[in-house]
């Protein structure tokens, strides 16, 4: 009984959510309409098409402007029917959702956005293993589908705001060839791809029939990639470009003084999930797991590379995700260290390895390096190629270290742990998980209401601190600068924040 | 002269195929199995024993290496270069869009490194032991000991930040801006011609002294002509095979550069492809633009041969 | 011997030996002899590091990141409060290290490849050359990129991936020597006498072909320390936290602005370094030249 009054509460949180968010202001003066905006980026995804069958993690920040997903979000209120969804109704028993959906969208070939195109892309996530608590999907009518789940499911509506959520046109997919497939994004979007230049640029150009009418204000986005920071700040300065995106943190405060407009949000949460499972290795250990953490001065680097922009995590969790004030870090303490790694057996260290995949900052690694150095442990420090990295994945990481994201673009902690989390199998293959791990990420999940998932994450934040499962760092930021006269929210990370339909630049 | 050019045409071809087999084999042998690069951009998320093996045989990976090797020239020569793993588009596409734009670059370094290199040689011969002797040697060894990259950052924070005279870096078509795509051309043309300028100016003036002390340079000396009729009409003529050598060797040390000075500047062009297709470990891609490398390489020396043996006739028959 | 007696018999002006004649040579142009001491300066800096390091080139010190030069640190110190004197020395044993090694290796085995390939010739000879021809073909830069890119990267990678870009050079270089020198009457000589193959190559062909070699792996020190560097601008050389001055000045760019000692101080490095080689190398070619040989 008291699951079904709570799953009331959410449903009328959800509806008066989406209420307020539909009725927030706009921006009260007038934009400038016209004009490319020029991104500087440190990479691109290697493909922009079909984002359904095929992913490159970091493709996020490029697609948006194409793509639009079911769930909208709003950086104050959370979930909101600002995009593809106008409405949405959880059913008493949390076991099925509808979606009311918005009329007149068009995707960019012409085709309609209606509710088999929503089953279409919904059925695409499901054949490939994602969005697992959902049973089928039902279409009730052109504008009306509903979800039917497999049990509850707290975390759905942030999957349906990301990458799940997308909506792309299924005409571009069905009876396309693979060569098309894989060149030709088809969204919703406030603008259209026009040309994509592999590892080089991604020119955007607006789209005539985007149902928001009056955007967007910008004739386009140009994405170019410059890998090299140093190119990138010199030609940012030089005024080559409106914004520059990704942008190292050393940057911020030189550029703020300058007068750029810098925004700063949280970017991953860094893990390192051991290699636990092995008899022979020493992270088998607990004493070595705890020594590992207690080795490296968390703060001292968030100090001097992360430029007030980086934060220690608390425990195993960032400040954002709920639960986590209950924990706190296992603080810098080399002579425990130290003591730890003599109780388990290794009074003069050990040698490992530490891998990094993803883009991770050279500083933080050498840091990270000299850290342990002092502790007596010997790592060597690499970034494994794609190739390499998936590897890892299958196979496992003898007597190492595998450095990852936890992500920070929600308050639920186990949104998080089901994206960057060590289970499902296959996620972090050598790393120990106790059964009761799953038994409290569960029912998480299951959580309906704010005080038992804030009570249940803080539980599982404690069990993953006592038995270091992962061993937690730091939080990293994620830079733009916007040139003068530019308008953007680009600095709302999570990407589903950004609203390129909403950017603009002042013309003189 | 036309057994000479079937002669050096067949050992071009002969090494065009060993490079084709020695990259094929050192992608595959070396450590880093590349099914897992499929497995990862197919997004199979653990996949089984069964599954790995069956996406091995799809892409042609169980098959034996003679037959897979065969299977990609054959390709080749047709013009197909296979398809990239990660961008799952047609070698042969990126190749031909970024191919241009290196061998625009090199062309105009390499006639930037002539124009200024040989003058320099000249000048510094003809004045040995001047101050302006003493210059050039000393700009030639600067020349040919700068980390070049290093050179780019200084060029740039210079020129684009402190003077603001130039872009900073990119590319743009001739076709959209012919000023933006020249403005762009400069600097990293300047930093891909140091070396060569270097290694031509030095060439130069070496041979040149050494023609200079030949008899019939002598006697053109002795006729009474002037100067610079000398210099030009019969020292530099002979002196400048091997600098025509140099030019050629310096071909490859330029398409050497377009790695890191590419990747400097922000150029799409091969150079650049090569770095990011050989740390992404496409496997494909870089068979692709190793051969094509080999293959401008290849043909560039080939000219140079057939250019030295037109203008001195003893080697065609040595 | 029976030179000797033949000068002797001709009455010639008394000659020099060569010792002599090269030392007059070498040391007689002033850009050599600051070359030679150079690097006679850099391996005294690589051998002693430990005592003439102020500091632990590796050891981090966040509190005193990116300070300017002064009396404790006499060229300031990194982004990661390491001082930059110390990691120039230890670097100097990083450079020379990858440089010597590499073009060792790669003299040895690109000496005895081309070496055998000249001296049995036939079809062996042909293929071991051809092998040679298509190595280069391509760039010395792109052939270590792909090497040390697929092997990772890493001191003994970087290595190998710089020698093998340079054997066919060094095996081009001894085949031709091998060729002029077979032909010569003293080996034909020898080998009337019944020495082994072996025995001729160890111990007459490799000798005599010493010189060009020579000169050739002390010029090409000073590329492969250049090459080095790049392999570390592009993130696949030596791996942190070794100091390497490629690693160094890749690592300082990002600080060009904020700290241009950080770049500049490493960069002069290698170029006084290469340049000393260079000199080095060219003394040599004229110290060795056969035609000057016996004269002054």
């Amino acid at each position: 009984m008291k699951t079904r009054t709570t799953l009331k509460t959410l449903r009328a949180l959800l509806v008066t959510t989406a209420l307020v968010a539909a009725g927030a202001a706009a921006p009260t003066f007038a934009q400038d309409r016209g004009g490319v905006m020029n991104i500087l980026a440190r990479q691109l995804p290697s493909e922009m098409g079909n984002i359904k069958t095929t992913f490159a993690a970091g493709t996020s920040g490029y697609i948006f402007p194409v793509v639009e997903t079911l769930v909208g979000v709003d950086p104050e209120t959370g979930f909101s029917p600002t995009k593809l969804a106008t409405a949405w109704k959880v059913a008493d028993d949390g076991l099925s959702i509808n979606f009311t959906l918005r009329e007149g969208v068009k995707f960019h070939d012409g085709t309609d956005f209606n509710a088999e195109a929503v089953k279409w892309n919904i059925d695409q996530s499901l054949a490939k293993g994602a969005l697992d608590t959902v049973e089928s999907v039902s279409v009730d009518s052109d504008y009306s589908v509903t979800l039917h789940l497999k049990q509850p499911d707290s975390t759905l509506f942030k999957a349906l705001s990301w990458y799940d959520g997308i909506m792309i046109s299924p005409a571009s997919v069905e009876g396309q060839t693979a060569e098309f497939v894989a060149s030709h994004i088809v969204g919703t979007g406030p603008f259209t791809m026009e040309k994509f230049e592999q590892d080089a640029k991604v020119e955007y150009v607006a789209f005539a029939d985007y149902w928001d009418e009056g955007k967007p204000y910008l004739d386009g986005i140009t994405y170019t990639v410059v890998p090299d920071q140093n190119t990138a700040k010199t030609a940012f300065l030089a005024g080559q470009a409106h914004v520059w995106d990704y942008m190292d943190s050393r940057n911020a405060p030189e550029l703020r003084d300058m007068g750029y407009t810098i925004n700063i949000t949280a970017g991953l949460g860094r893990i390192m999930y051991p290699d636990s499972v092995n008899a022979d290795s020493p992270y088998s250990k607990l004493e070595v797991r705890q020594a590992f953490e207690h080795a490296i001065d968390k703060h001292a680097i968030v100090d001097a590379f992360g430029y007030g922009t980086w934060s220690v995590m608390d425990g195993p969790c960032a400040d954002i995700h709920v639960g986590c004030d209950a924990v706190s870090e296992l603080a810098y303490d080399p002579a425990l260290a130290r003591d730890l790694l003599a109780k388990a057996g290794y009074p003069n260290g050990f040698e490992t390895t530490v891998y990094a995949v993803g883009s991770v900052e050279d500083e933080m690694m050498t840091a990270i390096q000299a850290f342990l150095a002092d502790a007596g442990i010997t790592a060597t420090m690499l970034k494994p190629d794609p190739a390499t990295g998936a590897a890892l994945h299958a196979e496992g990481w003898n007597n190492a270290m595998y450095l990852q994201g936890l992500t920070t673009d929600g308050p639920s902690f186990a949104a998080a742990l089901s994206v960057d989390g060590p289970v499902p199998v296959g996620k972090a293959p050598v790393t120990e998980v106790p059964e009761r791990y799953n038994e409290l990420l569960a029912q998480v999940m299951a959580a309906t209401d704010a005080e038992s998932e804030r009570a249940l994450s803080a539980e599982l934040a404690q069990f993953i601190q006592d038995e270091m499962i992962y061993i937690p760092m730091f939080v990293t930021s994620r830079n733009a600068a916007l040139g003068k006269g530019v308008h953007s929210d680009l600095e709302a990370y999570s990407v589903h924040f950004w609203n390129p339909a909403e950017s603009w630049i002042e013309q003189k | 002269m036309h057994t000479f050019i079937l002669k050096r045409l067949g050992q071009s071809l002969i090494v065009l195929v060993l490079v084709s087999v020695i990259i094929f084999l050192s992608v595959r042998i070396l450590p880093g199995d590349p099914i897992y690069l499929i497995v990862q951009e197919s997004n199979v998320a653990g996949a089984s024993p069964e599954q790995l093996a069956q996406l091995r045989h799809e892409h042609g990976l169980d098959r034996h290496l003679i037959v897979q090797y065969f299977d990609w020239i054959g390709g080749v020569l047709r013009g197909d270069l296979g398809v990239s793993i990660f961008g799952k588009q047609p070698v042969a596409d990126e190749v031909l869009r970024r191919l241009p734009i290196t061998l625009e670059l090199g062309l105009w370094s390499v006639l930037v490194s002539a124009a200024i290199g040989i003058p320099m040689g000249v000048i510094s011969a003809t004045r040995r032991g001047s101050w302006i002797d003493n210059a050039v040697i000393l700009l030639s060894n600067i020349g040919i000991t700068i980390p070049v990259f290093w050179f780019g950052l200084l060029l740039m924070l210079f020129f684009s930040l402190y003077l603001g005279w130039l872009p900073a870096m990119g590319w743009t078509p001739i076709t959209d801006n012919v000023g933006l795509h020249l403005q762009q051309l400069v600097m990293p043309v300047i930093c891909l011609s140091i070396f060569p300028i270097a290694a031509i100016a030095r060439q130069t003036r070496s041979s040149l002294m050494e023609v200079i002390h030949q008899d019939y340079v002598r006697t053109a000396w002795a006729k009474g002509l002037d100067e610079r009729a000398v210099i030009f009409r019969h020292a530099l003529k002979n002196g400048l095979i091997p600098v025509i050598t140099t030019i050629g060797l310096s071909a490859r040390v330029i398409v050497g550069g377009s790695t890191v000075i590419e990747t400097v500047f922000g150029i799409p062009g091969m150079g650049r492809l090569a770095v990011t297709a050989v740390s992404n470990k496409d496997f494909a891609v870089v068979q692709g633009v190793i051969v094509i490398i080999a293959a401008t390489v290849i043909l560039v020396n080939l000219l140079i041969d057939l250019a030295y043996g037109w203008v001195d006739p003893r080697i065609r028959y040595s | 011997m029976s030179k000797s007696v033949l000068t002797g018999a001709m009455e010639a002006p008394p000659r020099v030996t060569e010792w002599q004649r090269f030392r007059r040579v070498f040391f007689g142009r002033k850009i050599v002899v600051f070359g030679t001491a150079i690097i006679g300066l850099l391996v005294f800096a690589a051998i002693f590091a430990p005592w003439l390091a102020p500091y632990d080139p590796v050891k981090i010190s966040l509190t005193e990141r990116l300070q300017g030069p002064s009396w404790a640190h006499w060229l300031g110190t990194d982004n990661y409060g390491r001082d930059t004197l110390s990691r120039l020395i230890y670097g100097a044993r990083t450079s020379l290290f990858v440089g010597l090694t590499s073009v060792g290796l790669a003299s040895v085995v690109g000496m005895v490849l081309g070496g055998m390939a000249a001296y049995y010739g036939g079809w062996f000879g042909a293929t071991v050359m051809r092998v040679m021809d298509a190595l280069m073909a391509l760039p010395v830069v792109v052939l270590a990129l792909v090497v040390a890119a697929l092997l990772g990267g890493g001191l003994w990678n970087v290595i190998f991936a710089l020698s093998v870009s340079q054997v066919p050079e060094y095996a081009r270089l001894m085949a031709g020597q091998v060729r002029s020198v077979k032909e010569n009457d003293y080996i034909t000589a020898v080998r009337s006498l019944g020495a082994k193959d072996s025995r001729i190559m160890f111990g007459h062909l490799f000798p005599n072909s010493f010189a060009p070699l020579i000169v050739q792996f002390t010029l090409q020190v000073g590329s492969t320390i250049l090459g080095e560097a790049i392999l570390s601008f592009l993130g696949i050389g030596i791996t942190p936290p070794t100091a390497a001055w490629g690693a160094m000045i890749s690592n300082a760019r990002d600080y060009l602005l904020q700290q241009p000692i950080m770049s500049i101080v490493p960069g002069l490095a290698i170029m006084l370094t290469v340049f000393a080689f260079n000199m080095v190398g060219d003394g040599l070619r004229d110290a060795l030249d056969p035609r000057l040989r016996g004269r002054l």
